[in-house]
């Protein structure tokens, strides 16, 4: 962190990220565990209370020296996440000396003037979603498709630096971020999911666009190229979870949760009994902290994690065998030597039997990584986009 | 299921000397009757496995506290077994306390304060039988397995339950059920990361988050209100003249313990070895104050802590240097594995592929109205779940070989806890569906997982499940 400025904005980013776990949580109130309590325990108190109040967080967190409740994984997730924020405490020293609340209230206007621009749109079986967008809309389109259940802000980094260049647009996954809970029987197929993304081009008025499927949303964003190859010039699949019926090669990470969601989409009383599981600290083991209270948002309550298994499972267990001999466009598949994940095999295949794919095999790299939009990796997509945008107009 | 129809009982007429008192063969009658189980009522020569089976009849009727045996010459009672390995490479395999020229004269009275489970106190009396030991510690669940300790390693050992520090006063400990050593009056986020560096040099390709997961399931706390006393007030109504070893391991509040004793008791202490976690200069604090009572001092450090800021302190009346041979504390027959291996040895033939996890060791065998041995009440043990190192049922056989499988951990046993033994919940998930299929739907609802994670609990429910 290079400065004060810089610490507020971040900061503000943090808060924002871990929103939309924490508003489907029921506590009441978040503990972070501060060493130094002595020192910097008042200073701390007010710099969270601050944010808490920037961003609207319903919880209050409570500075300690040691934690009192009973952790959860996702109580958990959120405070080693806003927690962290103590771990540079120059700025907090800073803020002690009472020169901060400006700077934040600050950060977090830029970041209201910097968010992506919400749009409400209707989806042909009468759901509301929330589409985003970013960047000038005379710009060349492209269509964000991120993982089933993930809050946008997990994707929020590929907005910034796509966004730059491109008019960006993505959504978040029907049903999962509504303040209703779905009906029992909402529609959750694939082709269904590939709808709501033709849907968001309609409503945004976009008739071609390139789109971009990370891990799950690669599948349907394969699914609506194959339905409406017109409304689409290129594609990029990274890191795709794919499967190909019974001969599918997949790692033990991808057979344990696509297990889950089997479980949890079988019935609303099953999915209550493994969200439990889930609830465990350890279903953090092997979740970076700073996408974990993103990337479990869909496992917060027994209803969304239900729903969100069912949405999930129908992407898991497509079988894109068939479609890919169908889909002329130019794709580039990208997956990595290390991606213990979703297995490299399901992209090397994909890229095979693709008509026009170019595979990228990254030295290293998984399905979260990703959402680092890394400078490497945002070059390689606005390249990729850049040298089929000239040969396609 | 074991079909225990086809289960008959043979006793062995052989004699066995002073390794049993007495053993029968449990047979299968279908195809060779190979022998399926032994049960052995421990003899002379095994004193320690006698009364080990007797405690452990105690202490499953506590249900807190589990027989392990992390060595062939050890067995010890815990809470759970990952810590019960910690304390033994700690006290017994590190040899931390009695180093460095720290050593037990004859008939020695020694003070462990911070006793925890007792593993110290065991060690102190294993080296030297004939010593009194004052074993203190406020948390009331480990004071159960100190005493228990004693019982079973037949020690003199007096259980005083209170914590330790520099004046009286009531106060509220932090108590972490899965991870007892680091319980104390000062525990707090330090402790967290110290418990990662321990881990870290332990638990194989474990990541950063995925250490930090387990740290949290390890460090769930409870509080507990107790009393602390002075060291002098806590001897208070025990006649202590002179005290040969004073051993002090608190978790940080070592400073208090330090600053407690008076004068007059400190002249009559003749050795400290103690734990010193470097806060703000700590060790050097401890060791000017050590040094102005008197003790020549030597600092020392634990090769698996080396991260951490914690240090070894060893203080002696007379010379202190470098010197890390441990006292003889290994006894013969002192578990019921090397029980079960000599009686095997002795057996030969058909025995010699049997596995040692087949014995099963009681005090003393069912017998029906004619005295004669009750076969039908002893084969129906072995229906039920085992006791901690007893033999697997089927049940257990088949748990075990799945959580083999899916944490990659050879030796498994019935404390065991699968989050604690590297256990995601995406792993709880897989061991769920493997029991459903190797059991039958349902026998193990995830959210009865929830409650009880250790490898008997687990176990039961799927036992009463499947009934």
């Amino acid at each position: 962190m290079s400065g004060p400025k810089e610490w507020a904005a971040h900061a503000v980013e943090v808060f924002g990220q871990v929103k939309p776990l924490a508003d489907r949580l029921p506590q009441d109130r978040f503990e972070v565990v501060v060493e130094d309590l002595e020192r910097l325990g008042e200073a701390s108190q007010r710099l969270f209370d601050r944010l808490a109040h920037e961003v609207g967080l319903r919880q209050a967190i409570h500075v300690c020296s040691a934690p009192q409740q009973a952790p959860s994984s996702f109580g958990l997730a959120i405070e080693r996440r806003i927690g962290g924020l103590l771990r540079d405490v120059e700025p907090l020293e800073e803020w002690a000396r009472g020169t901060g609340d400006a700077l934040l209230e600050r950060a977090a206007a830029r970041a209201r003037d910097q968010a992506p621009r919400v749009v409400r749109i209707n989806t042909r079986d009468g759901l509301t979603l929330d589409a985003f967008t970013a960047g000038d809309r005379t710009r060349p389109a492209v269509m964000l498709v991120p993982p089933c259940g993930m809050p946008v802000e997990l994707s929020q980094r590929w907005l910034r630096a796509l966004g730059e260049e491109h008019f960006v647009m993505t959504w978040q996954t029907r049903g999962l971020f509504s303040p209703r809970d779905p009906e029992a029987d909402m529609a959750s197929d694939v082709a269904t999911q590939a709808g709501d993304l033709l849907a968001v081009m309609d409503a945004l008025d976009v008739p071609t666009c390139h789109v971009m499927g990370l891990c799950g949303g690669a599948v349907i964003a394969l699914e609506a190229v194959h339905r409406r190859p017109e409304r689409f010039r290129s594609m990029s699949l990274w890191h795709g979870d794919y499967d190909f019926g019974a001969h599918s090669t997949k790692t033990d990470h991808q057979r344990d949760v696509q297990a889950l969601m089997e479980m949890g989409a079988d019935s609303q009383a099953k999915a209550t009994s493994y969200q439990k599981l889930m609830r465990r600290p350890a279903a953090l083991a092997t979740i970076p902290e700073r996408v974990a209270p993103l990337v479990i948002y869909p496992y917060a309550t027994p209803t969304l994690f239900h729903h969100y298994c069912r949405l999930n499972l129908a992407i898991m267990s497509f079988d894109v065998t068939d479609l890919l001999g169908r889909v002329p466009h130019p794709t580039l598949v990208v997956t990595s030597r290390t991606d213990t994940t979703a297995h490299p095999e399901g992209s090397h295949r994909v890229a095979r039997e693709l008509a026009r794919a170019r595979l990228v095999k990254e030295p290293s790299g998984d399905h979260l990584s990703v959402f680092d939009a890394s400078p490497r990796l945002t070059k390689l997509a606005v390249d990729f986009m850049a040298a089929q945008h000239s040969t396609y107009v | 299921m074991i079909n225990t129809a086809s289960l008959e009982i043979e006793k062995l007429n052989r004699d066995l000397g002073e390794l049993a008192e007495e053993c029968v063969l449990v047979r299968d009658r279908t195809g060779d009757r190979r022998v399926v189980a032994v049960f052995v009522v421990p003899g002379e020569a095994a004193p320690a496995v006698l009364r080990a089976t007797a405690l452990c009849e105690e202490a499953d009727a506590d249900g807190e506290l589990s027989l392990f045996e992390p060595d062939d010459d050890l067995m010890i009672f815990h809470r759970n077994r990952r810590e019960a390995d910690f304390i033994f490479r700690e006290v017994f395999r590190d040899n931390e306390y009695l180093r460095n020229g720290v050593r037990l004269p004859d008939r020695p009275t020694v003070i462990d304060v911070g006793a925890n489970i007792g593993g110290a106190s065991v060690l102190f009396g294993k080296a030297r039988p004939d010593a009194r030991i004052f074993a203190i510690e406020p948390v009331p669940h480990l004071c159960r397995a100190i005493e228990l300790n004693a019982r079973l390693h037949d020690i003199d050992v007096v259980v005083i339950p209170c914590a330790v520090g520099d004046t009286r006063r009531q106060t509220v400990v932090t108590y972490y059920p899965k991870n007892t050593a680091m319980s104390g009056l000062l525990a707090d986020q330090a402790d967290r990361e110290v418990l990662k560096a321990y881990l870290v040099g332990h638990e194989e390709a474990a990541s950063e988050a995925g250490l930090d997961a387990m740290v949290a399931e390890l460090l769930v706390g409870e509080s507990i209100e107790c009393s602390v006393k002075t060291l002098g007030q806590a001897l208070e109504g025990h006649p202590i003249d002179r005290v040969d070893l004073l051993k002090i391991d608190v978790e940080k509040a070592e400073w208090q313990v330090l600053h407690g004793i008076n004068d007059e008791l400190w002249q009559r202490i003749d050795q400290v070895v103690m734990e010193v976690h470097d806060i703000d200069g700590r060790v050097a604090d401890c060791v000017s104050l050590l040094e102005s009572k008197g003790f020549n001092l030597l600092v020392d450090r634990n090769q698996d802590l080396l991260n951490t800021n914690m240090y070894g302190v060893y203080g002696r009346r007379g010379p202190v240097g470098p010197d890390l041979s441990s006292p003889p504390w290994r006894r013969p027959l002192s578990t019921r594995r090397a029980l079960a291996g000599a009686i095997r040895d002795e057996l030969a033939g058909e025995l010699a592929d049997l596995a040692v996890e087949r014995f099963q060791f009681a005090t003393a065998l069912p017998r029906d109205a004619h005295g004669e041995i009750d076969a039908a009440a002893l084969i129906a043990r072995l229906s039920e779940g085992p006791a901690e190192g007893g033999p697997l049922s089927e049940i257990e056989e088949k748990l075990a070989s799945i959580w083999r499988r899916i944490l990659k951990v050879e030796d498994i046993s019935a404390s065991d806890d699968f989050f604690a033994l590297g256990g995601t919940s995406l792993k709880s998930v897989r061991m769920v569906l493997e029991v459903d299929e190797v059991f039958g739907e349902n026998v193990l609802p995830p959210d009865q997982l929830f409650g009880g994670s250790r490898f008997n609990e687990i176990a039961a429910i799927i036992r009463r499940n499947m009934r």
